[in-house]
């Protein structure tokens, strides 16, 4: 039982290795913010999830409580890197960078920034003083 | 098993500071260092586990709340260029939202 148990961790605790890396492979290579943001999203979700729960599998519920902890741990992780990553996306949008595709053109749905003025919220967003 | 998965979480810390110095964009630099602070949450449990010292749970817990706030805090104020929020008197934004 102890060998299944350790063997399991042994894989989800490289493969979350193996997935954070990735991760960071393709936040060096992407081409622009957003589908850096994508990549760097791996590493909050299968990378730091697989590692956690691999270190869960080793320690149990054990002394010290390290498996609530580590339980908490990945829920904080699940509840604020998606918050993180929408607020980011957002800003980015607001302040004007274009989603990257393979031919420059806009994608599909765009929201133009610059040519919807009589957006409340949009301009609202941007700097009212126009001082970037 | 826990000094492997040290490494790969390194590796991968360096390639985010390589994004975070090299991003052209001041958002790529905020995914870099957001990314290097999951990073660093991951790398204190692990530490934990090598070590056989169980506080560096708690480090990491309270870490994860700390990267959360900072990233949020950066990017408001690299949004708006103040921690205040946006500058306005309006009362009809809230309404709005639903457009974006």
């Amino acid at each position: 039982m102890a060998l299944v148990l350790d063997i399991l961790s042994w894989a989800f605790i490289i493969g979350g290795g193996v997935f954070s890396l990735l991760s960071g492979i393709g936040v060096v290579r992407f081409p622009d913010v957003f589908t850096r943001m994508h990549a760097a999203s791996l590493a909050d979700t299968l990378g730091a999830g697989l590692i956690i729960l691999g270190l869960l599998l080793q320690a149990g519920i054990g002394a010290d409580l390290v498996g609530v902890k580590l339980i908490l741990i990945l829920v904080f992780l699940l509840f604020t890197s998606p918050v993180v990553t929408h607020a980011l996306a957002q800003a980015a949008l607001l302040d004007g960078e274009r989603p990257w595709t393979r031919d420059g053109g806009p994608t599909e749905g765009t929201v133009d920034v610059r040519e919807s003025e009589g957006d409340a919220f949009l301009v609202d967003a941007r700097a009212p003083d126009g001082e970037r | 098993m826990f000094t492997t998965a040290s490494l790969f979480v390194l590796g991968t810390m360096a390639l985010a500071l390589l994004r975070a110095v090299r991003g052209p964009s001041v958002y790529d630099r905020i995914v870099a260092v957001n990314l290097f602070g999951t990073l660093t949450v991951v790398l204190l449990v692990l530490l934990g586990f090598l070590t056989d010292r169980p506080e560096f749970e708690d480090i990491a817990l309270l870490y994860v709340l700390i990267n959360f706030a900072s990233t949020i805090a950066v990017l408001k104020f690299v949004k708006y260029s103040s921690l205040a929020g946006p500058r306005s008197d309006r009362s009809d934004a809230a309404g709005s939202e639903g457009k974006v």
